[in-house]
């Protein structure tokens, strides 16, 4: 039989102090993440070659309860629209549309999408800036809600609407001042200045346009729920207003995303698993600020919500592994990893956890973890407390199900497939990596060229 | 156009005088016994004066409209002056005694109504039996009238007429047997006319009225007729006006009074022949005043019967509420009723005391401590992969549902609210203060809910509060006798913490099945134990569609017609359509989850019928694929003749059926689609007899289209 070679560890000088242990404690508080869903890391680099994002059908499903099951218990009327620029791979949004999400879109290429997905379109939230006169037409005919953004769109939706054969199902987009910085200004009509109410009125008096929902995306990443019950209190208020004036029943409220994730941002100062709110929390704040204000219970309106990095973000993993060590000038260790900034795009605002897949010794020391581009910015974490791990030894970087999918580049290198571990354990294929032909199927030489 | 109300409402009120001696407000019917009184020349006529002069007295004092509309002033009126004609021949002094029984019946009619009826008791026919024995007994020596002699003679009375009409006479006393004779001669005599010909007349014209009410005449009868054979008292039988009463007793007891049934029928036939005793009595004791007792028998009877009926605990009999006045109809209207309405109508509406889906952790009658006196009480749990707990359940934080906000029942008072009591650590109970915080609600007298296990200082509510139903006043908690967070609920009809619990079902919830998908609608239900339940919403376009408010109009268009609708409220706070040109009524009930139509009364030919037919119930609730059955009475779907045999063997049992089908959908341009059809069922045969579709559009009822003859109902909706 033959003897296993014992692992190689590098040697690593740590100061040993004498004092009584510091707050933080003394080792690393972190364990291998060996396996997902019960499927070993391992396996699938060897079946699908590294680096790999994985999907966790089961964390999406288990996300989604905990997040509905929070507002349906506090709220008569809840639905929840899955936000595609999150995470548009077909197999994830037809996850959340089993689970009974609508859809929210914000191009006519989303638009498309959700649609081929087999949403009907009036489950379709058509949001976003900028939206063409094609865009609008087909909205019309599929009985989508069209969330309005600006006067020029109210006034193209006029246009159309002279000779549509539909009404049109309308929303507006209203932006506020919650008491959080910074505050976003840019998306739909203004609360304060009166602005929204115009709006409104312009709508109600015109007559060509069916008003049903009042919208407003008060930022994102807010770790302040009462931002939102501030926003809820406000919609609330036109709503009332609007009621009151026409006397007319807005359907829903539509109070958009931004939830956090546990996902600890730049700059933070305690890790987000610890300071991200819970759903109950927001939703606590939302359905009280509704419940509480002048909408008598009979006619509360439908309460939507568009979170899509708070239901996404957990159920992704991202599997990569080291390239090489290296040490830098003034002495400090660098990783070099095989998962770039193109790959991993919300690196640029996120400090990701790292977790090694093999067994690590106690300590732990503080590296650089650099991307493979050949680009000086390539720089996944500026400083992580790592253990010492060898070229080949896998890492995981755990809760980037939201927006990489969608945000990521092919620069330099091909984008890594994406797997899907569904409720049953069976891994699927739903994005192949990229290759070659891929990539240069949509080029075109010139005759003197080729 | 007033003048012309006011002629038409005493007109209507002195026909229908004669159908109501017979407990009947069918013109036709009335009519054709007036007629028939009217054969009996003197007779007939000095009733009809009598009658007309009450009808215009009762208008004139301002008596209610309605009532008098309906006859019901005026037939004891009727009847003194039949009885006087039957004695006096008509002349001007006469004629002035009539005006005089006419408001002295009237006068003591309204007496006797004013103090009977707090007691429950029907004045029937007791006014005219009094004011007809006093005028009676008073007049026996007046020299100015003179007595009408056609009543002894009557052979000759038919001779004078006609002499076709005098062997037909002793054609029929020749063949018929003798109880036919009798039984003829005695529903004569309910209208003082004591010949066969206007008997058997009056008998086909009961036929074709009522088929339960003659099949019951001849019971009844025939059960005193048995009697007085068993006894040997067969002279008394021909004592004047004695067999009538048992007629009459049958058809108030057996029929009218009481829906028509088995028991009903065995009840008339029992009563009839006890009455017999009564009968004679009544006529030795007023052989005093050498009078005949005349209808006192009947009237006691059936007085004394309806006093016992409404003291039994089980309910065999089951009393008359609103009087269609004709007994087939009290029978397809009650059994109807009661099918669509028990329980329901005017119930206050109790929701599941919380928002989402939640589990039945124990049920009514359950193993636990849901037995004996508390057998009456729910407990709710969240549970998510069959665990009520995340991480390992050592936390109170573990559990789904603690800390989730508890919603009122139902709109009320909160009565009483205990606080300050710790949560129990899990596994833990405190049977010392068993019910942990606790709230109590009243929703109305006897009405109270309770709501236990909360968490401390969680109330968002105080007591003295006025609730409405959703409104969040509390969050679970794991106080007193519970082992984990849960949410204990009871219906109590006394507002003390703790107070033995009642039978009392949700309006509506929806309930997930095993795979959690699809959602049935319960309606007036209790959840049982394990059952995943979850309160439901409803269609605000739908409903508002159907709130139809006092002082709303509208206009439907129909077979190029416009016919005026309008709401209105009834004393009873209900309320109605009416359409002014076709004077149909339409009687509606709303739940708030669903629309009724409770009545229609009015021609088949109106708007508001096919209105009644397309919307009968209609569901609001948002529950996918909601799915309305109910069931119309059968009269108002079936023409009388299609009903003629079916109503012999009604009481027994219910041949035919009319199913109502209805269920709505959301299309593409919001407007709402609701599809119905009415069904008609005998045996196994079903045949779909109706088909509509009916559109909703911005909370109107915009188009009602009938499938099968494509005719469409329009509505224009005032502002």
């Amino acid at each position: 039989m033959k003897k296993e070679k014992k692992v190689f560890e590098r040697p690593f000088i740590k100061k040993i102090t004498i004092n009584v242990p510091n707050k933080f404690g003394k080792t690393t508080s972190f364990y291998p993440l060996q396996e997902i869903d019960g499927i070993k890391i391992k396996e699938m680099v060897e079946k699908y070659g590294s680096p790999l994002f994985i999907i966790s059908e089961q964390t999406i499903i288990n996300t989604y309860k905990e997040a509905y099951r929070a507002f349906s218990l506090r709220y008569p009327k809840v639905q929840f629209a899955w936000s595609y620029k999150t995470n548009y791979l077909d197999a994830v949004c037809r996850i959340f549309h089993k689970l009974g999400s609508w859809a929210e879109v914000v191009s006519g290429f989303e638009y498309e999408k959700a649609l081929r997905n087999g949403i009907s379109g009036d489950k379709i939230i058509f949001n976003g800036p900028y939206k063409t006169k094609e865009d609008l037409i087909k909205a019309i005919e599929n009985n989508s809600l069209i969330h309005i953004d600006n006067f020029d769109e109210m006034y193209t939706l006029f246009e159309i609407a002279e000779n549509a054969k539909k009404l049109p199902k309308v929303a507006i987009r209203v932006n506020m001042d919650t008491g959080i910085y910074p505050q976003w200004s840019r998306f739909g009509f203004n609360y304060e200045n009166g602005e929204a109410l115009e709006a409104i009125q312009r709508i109600m008096i015109n007559k060509k346009l069916l008003l049903v929902g009042l919208h407003t995306h008060i930022g994102t990443y807010i770790m302040a729920p009462w931002a939102y019950a501030t926003a809820a209190a406000k919609l609330a208020h036109l709503w009332v207003l609007v009621k009151n004036k026409f006397n007319h029943n807005i359907e829903y409220i539509d109070i958009g995303g931004g939830f956090a994730s546990k996902n600890t941002l730049k700059g933070a100062y305690l890790p987000g698993t610890d300071t991200c709110p819970t759903f109950e929390q927001y939703a606590d704040a939302i359905t009280s600020a509704i419940i509480n204000s002048n909408i008598d219970i009979e006619n509360l309106p439908l309460l939507i919500l568009e979170t899509g990095r708070a239901l996404i973000d957990d159920a992704g993993y991202l599997i990569g592994s080291v390239v090489a060590n290296k040490k830098l000038p003034d002495g400090k260790p660098a990783l070099i990893i095989n998962i770039g900034v193109n790959t991993l795009f919300t690196s640029w605002w996120y400090n990701h956890q790292i977790i090694p897949v093999q067994e690590f010794p106690l300590y732990s020391e503080s590296t650089v973890v650099y991307g493979p581009l050949c680009m000086n910015i390539d720089v996944i974490r500026e400083e992580i407390q790592l253990p010492p791990l060898k070229k080949d030894d896998l890492i995981v970087i755990p809760r980037v199900g939201a927006y990489n999918t969608t945000q990521w580049l092919q620069f330099i290198t091909y984008r890594p497939p994406v797997i899907l571990i569904d409720t049953n354990k069976n891994l699927h294929v739903i994005r192949e990596k990229e290759n070659l032909n891929y990539i240069s199927s949509l080029e075109k030489l010139p005759d003197h060229l080729k | 156009m007033y003048v012309k109300n006011k002629i038409l409402s005493i007109i209507s009120g002195v026909i229908l005088s004669y159908g109501q001696v017979l407990f009947s407000n069918s013109f036709l019917f009335s009519f054709l016994i007036l007629l028939v009184t009217l054969i009996q020349f003197n007779i007939g006529l000095s009733g009809l004066i009598c009658t007309i002069f009450a009808t215009i007295i009762a208008y004139f004092i301002g008596l209610d409209n309605y009532l008098l509309k309906k006859g019901l002033y005026s037939y004891n009126a009727l009847l003194v002056g039949l009885g006087l004609g039957t004695f006096y021949k008509l002349s001007a002094t006469l004629i002035l005694i009539l005006l005089f029984a006419a408001f002295f019946t009237l006068l003591i009619q309204i007496a006797l109504q004013t103090f009977l009826q707090k007691h429950n008791l029907y004045v029937l026919s007791l006014p005219f039996v009094l004011c007809f024995i006093i005028i009676y007994v008073s007049l026996r020596n007046s020299i100015l009238l003179e007595h009408f002699e056609n009543k002894i003679f009557l052979a000759d009375y038919y001779y004078t007429i006609n002499s076709n009409i005098l062997s037909l006479y002793y054609k029929i006393t020749d063949n018929l047997p003798e109880f036919w004779i009798l039984f003829f001669k005695s529903l004569g005599s309910i209208f003082f006319l004591d010949d066969i010909i206007s008997g058997i007349i009056i008998f086909f014209l009961l036929l074709l009225y009522s088929r339960i009410s003659a099949t019951l005449s001849i019971i009844g009868f025939a059960s005193s007729y048995l009697i007085i054979y068993h006894i040997g008292i067969t002279d008394k039988i021909h004592t004047l006006f004695g067999g009538f009463n048992f007629i009459l007793l049958a058809i108030s007891v057996g029929g009218f009074f009481i829906v028509p049934s088995f028991y009903s029928y065995v009840s008339a036939f029992i009563l009839s022949s006890m009455s017999v005793f009564i009968t004679i009595f009544f006529n030795e004791l007023f052989s005093l005043l050498q009078v005949s007792s005349y209808s006192i028998p009947f009237s006691v009877m059936t007085n004394i019967f309806l006093l016992f009926v409404t003291n039994l605990k089980y309910d065999i009999f089951k009393i008359v509420y609103f009087q269609e006045f004709r007994p087939e109809y009290n029978l397809y209207r009650d059994v109807n009723h009661r099918k669509r309405f028990y329980n329901i109508l005017n119930s206050i509406p109790i929701i599941l005391p919380f928002w989402g889906k939640w589990k039945v952790w124990q049920g009514y009658n359950d193993k636990y401590t849901h037995t004996n006196d508390y057998k009456y009480a729910l407990d709710f749990v969240i549970e998510e992969n069959n665990y009520t707990f995340k991480n390992n359940g050592f936390n109170l934080s573990d559990y789904y549902c603690y800390n989730q906000i508890v919603i009122s029942p139902g709109n009320g008072y909160v009565v009483k609210i205990l606080d300050n009591i710790k949560d129990n650590v899990i596994g833990d109970i405190n049977t010392v203060q068993n019910w942990g915080n606790s709230i109590v609600i009243k929703h109305a007298e006897h009405l109270y809910s309770q709501i236990s296990h909360l968490k401390e200082n969680s109330f968002l509510v105080k007591e003295g509060d006025y609730v409405y139903a959703g409104q969040p006043i509390a969050r679970v908690g794991n106080s007193g006798r519970s082992p984990q967070p849960h949410l204990h609920f009871q219906i109590q009809p006394f507002p003390i913490i703790g107070a033995k619990p009642i039978n009392y079902p949700f309006v509506r919830y929806k309930k997930y099945s095993k795979t959690n998908i699809n959602t049935t609608l319960h309606k007036y239900s209790i959840p049982n134990k394990n059952d995943e339940v979850e309160n439901v919403t409803i269609n605000l376009s739908l409903s508002n569609a159907f709130k139809f408010l006092p002082g709303m109009e509208f206009v439907i268009k129909y077979n190029n017609n416009n016919y005026q609708i309008a709401v209105f409220t009834d004393s009873l706070n209900v309320t109605y359509l009416y359409c002014s040109k076709t004077k149909s009524m339409l009687y509606i009930y709303n739940d708030y989850y669903a629309h009724y139509f409770t009545n229609y009364i009015g021609k088949k030919s109106s708007p508001l019928y096919i209105l009644y037919l397309s919307c009968f119930n209609i569901e609001f609730s948002n529950v996918n694929n909601c799915k309305t059955y109910d069931e119309f009475p059968i009269h108002h779907i079936l023409s009388k003749t299609k009903l003629f045999i079916h109503d012999f063997i009604s009481p027994f049992y219910l041949l035919k059926r009319a199913e109502y089908y209805s269920e709505h959908q959301i299309l593409d341009n919001n407007d709402i689609l609701i599809k119905s059809s009415v069904t008609v069922c005998s045996f196994a045969r079903k045949k779909q007899k109706y088909a509509f579709e009916t559109i909703v559009k911005d909370s109107k009822i915009k188009v009602i289209i009938n499938k099968l003859n494509n005719k469409s109902l329009t509505f224009e909706w005032k502002e």
